[in-house]
């Protein structure tokens, strides 16, 4: 039956026009046996009326049937009523017969056209349904992208009359380029907004179910796509995870092995330093060692440290801390640095309470003064702002030294970058301090930013901590209490 | 650090330190810092030593790692506070903070993070001493002056600069507690129990915010106090002097 549909489907006009002439032929022939047989003419017509009915069983559509109950008409006509051999007619009661013969064979043709074209349609269909039911199961299956583009292209191959070609690469702008150009007709295949590639046709097709087979498999094709591209983005991601876990663990085991050590060598070289002349060589000598170690010391807690916060092992007890002792906290230290710098410091009027881990949050702090004060001279101002804006806590730490290029600013907080510093007597920098920031502000749900300031020379270094409703609404009331006694 | 100098002289004879530490090296490095600043000391490498030590002689201030192979120092220091009162310093490598909280909450007056510089050493060690002199005078004082502030407990008056400051009932409250424990590292869970009394709870943030309401009243600066320290992830310590 499919073979067959299939087979008139393709049959080409002229051969069904050859179809009805044979047929008509036939019905005549056979009419005139059973004319000279000496049968009633209404057996002729039930020959013409079968002759139709194959006709329309064997083209496709509905002309040639109607064509054949017309020419059928008159060959009858001409044939078999008298005057024999002329189209004219003089009973008219075989006008009633003509009549009701075209109408029978129409009627009956139609029938045939009708029940033939649903079952060729029907057919289509569950071709369709099976060409996307097999694109569906090969997409499940493919594992890599070859085979998907090669489970589409065969879909797209079961389109009839259309030379279609997949191309999934988002990045081949110029063969599209060429596409269009070409007056192809190009469909994107989109997943999430995101082109992922394009099916290039070199027509457009009108069919109904045609186009159904093209969406589905732009859709279908797509859908698979977009889940191997997630997936592969996944493993990538958790390959780098692994990396990185590797690298910290590897950073962790050496700074372990090596903070006892670096912690006995600035021990041994403070006592050097003690027992020495301050202006011997022994003691500058004593003092080279003890500054180095320290510097490497402090390096290795760092590492330390980093490693525990982005392992997600470090326990961070938040609680809710008023910003003037964060930043009391930060300064502490700094300030037995002598830092020949100019500070200056904004508070909010009313408490500000920050939910976060005070000793984490104050060496956030803490690093950003210190990485402000690396790049800026001698001299130069540092402002330090701490504020609310709607529900967030916001730390700023500013100078007012050239912009940093905007390439450069992504990179800051990675581990290990180092900018040339402004300042002779800063520590110079180990291009840790930053990506420890980044982290630990990480873990507490905020976001870290540097930016150029614009409105004046300077970079600023930006935090933000999310302050959570409650805890607010806690603080308003309290600043209510505090300011009514 | 004009401080010291006055120090030395008075604390050179009578003082003596005893240090519980099993690492030699870091034993004989603290060792070489007191006799340098003239403090005599003793070295002492596991608890049942210590116990033997202080059964025999009266130590002034005890430096306690936390971390010595016989047993659990906090055991060891609660068990000391049954029946010494001196000043006890811990020592802990764990830069953990609870560490240190459960030794202060135990009776420990301060801490020491290894590893320690020279200065933060001489630093706790110089205010031990003080706190020891305190302690050996006897003073239980109605009034109690630090710097420009001065409290006097009988008559429920602050004056900062011989300015009357005042005070809400908690901020009162709080800052007897701190001027009753000059230089001593007070965590916020003693800070909370006392000020609370039984109603006390864990709610940190109550107390930051009378804490941060008092310093506004006293404090020349608040990022830089001159009074009352936060002891970052522990609590807070009162200026002695």
């Amino acid at each position: 039956m499919d073979a067959l549909m299939e087979k008139l489907d393709r049959m080409k006009s002229w051969s069904c026009w050859l179809a009805v002439m044979i047929l008509c032929a036939l019905a005549t022939v056979l009419g005139l046996a059973v004319s000279t047989a000496g049968y009633s003419q209404s057996a002729i017509v039930l020959v013409y009326v079968t002759g139709v009915l194959f006709s329309s069983i064997l083209t496709r559509g509905y002309v040639y049937g109607v064509a054949s109950a017309f020419i059928s008409t008159l060959l009858f006509n001409f044939f078999f009523t008298k005057p024999y051999y002329t189209l004219y007619v003089s009973d008219p009661a075989n006008l009633i017969t003509f009549v009701f013969m075209t109408l029978t064979a129409l009627t009956g043709s139609t029938l045939v056209s009708m029940t033939k074209e649903s079952a060729l349609k029907a057919a289509r269909q569950e071709k369709a349904a099976s060409t996307l039911y097999q694109l569906a199961s090969r997409l499940n299956a493919a594992g890599n992208m070859e085979e998907i583009s090669k489970a589409a292209a065969s879909a797209l191959e079961a389109v009839p009359g259309i030379h279609a070609s997949l191309h999934l690469d988002p990045e081949q702008k110029t063969a599209l380029d060429q596409a269009e150009k070409d007056g192809s007709h190009i469909y994107p295949v989109e997943s999430g907004g995101q082109l992922l590639g394009t099916v290039v046709m070199d027509r457009d097709t009108q069919d109904e179910i045609q186009q159904e087979i093209l969406q589905a498999t732009l859709e279908n094709t797509a859908l698979a796509a977009g889940r191997y591209y997630a997936l592969e983005k996944e493993m990538r991601s958790e390959e780098e995870a692994r990396t990185v876990r590797l690298k910290s663990s590897l950073l962790r085991s050496i700074s372990h092995d090596l903070r006892t050590p670096l912690a006995a060598i600035e021990g041994s070289a403070w006592m050097l330093m003690e027992s020495t002349q301050p202006d011997s060589f022994d003691y500058k000598t004593a003092h080279d060692i003890y500054h180095e170690a320290s510097w490497l010391h402090a390096m290795v807690e760092n590492i330390l440290n980093l490693t525990k916060i982005q392992e997600g092992r470090l326990e961070i007890t938040a609680e809710k801390i008023p910003a003037e002792e964060i930043l009391e906290s930060a300064l502490s230290h700094i300030e037995s640095l002598h830092i020949q710098r100019q500070f200056r410091f904004s508070l909010p009027e009313h408490i500000l309470m920050i939910p976060a881990d005070a000793s984490l949050l104050a060496q956030v702090l803490q690093n950003l003064i210190l990485n402000a004060v690396e790049h800026t001279k001698e001299g130069g101002l540092i402002e330090i702002s701490i504020a609310q804006e709607e529900n967030q806590a916001v730390i700023r730490v500013m100078n007012d030294e050239p912009d940093i290029p905007p390439s450069e600013l992504p990179h800051l907080f990675e581990m290990f970058y180092t900018r040339p510093h402004k300042a002779a007597d800063a520590k110079r920098g180990n291009g840790l301090g930053l990506a420890i920031c980044e982290a630990i502000v990480k873990a507490h749900h905020g976001s870290i930013r540097a930016y150029n300031r614009g409105d004046q020379q300077g970079v600023c270094f930006e935090v933000r901590l999310p302050l959570d409703e409650e805890a607010l609404k806690r603080e308003r009331e309290g600043n209510e209490s505090g300011s009514k006694s | 650090m004009n401080q010291d100098q006055s120090h030395k002289p008075q604390t050179n004879q009578t003082v003596k330190v005893l240090i519980i530490e099993d690492d030699s090296k870091l034993a004989g490095y603290m060792e070489f810092l007191l006799k340098q600043e003239g403090i005599a000391c003793a070295v002492v490498s596991s608890l049942k030593e210590a116990r033997k030590e202080l059964a025999a002689y009266p130590y002034d201030i005890l430096l306690l790692d936390l971390g010595l192979p016989d047993g659990d120092g906090l055991e060891f220091l609660e068990e000391l506070r049954k029946w010494n009162e001196n000043p006890v310093i811990v020592v802990s490598a764990r830069d953990q903070d609870q560490q240190k909280v459960r030794a202060l909450d135990l009776g420990a007056d301060d801490y020491l993070t290894k590893p320690f510089s020279p200065t933060e050493l001489m630093a706790r060690i110089r205010v031990a001493l003080r706190h020891l002199a305190r302690y050996q005078s006897g003073s239980k004082d109605a009034k109690v002056k630090i710097g420009d502030l001065e409290m006097d407990f009988l008559g429920h008056t602050v004056h900062l600069k011989k300015e009357p400051v005042h005070l809400t009932p908690l901020e009162y409250r709080l800052l007897q507690i701190l001027m009753q424990h000059p230089g001593k590292v007070l965590t916020t869970r003693f800070l909370l129990d006392h000020l609370y009394g039984s109603a006390s709870t864990s709610d940190t943030s109550a107390l930051r915010q009378v804490m941060t309401g008092l310093r506004r009243k006293i404090e020349p600066s608040a990022i830089r106090p001159r009074y009352i320290h936060t002891e970052t992830g522990i609590g807070y310590r009162m200026a002695d002097e």
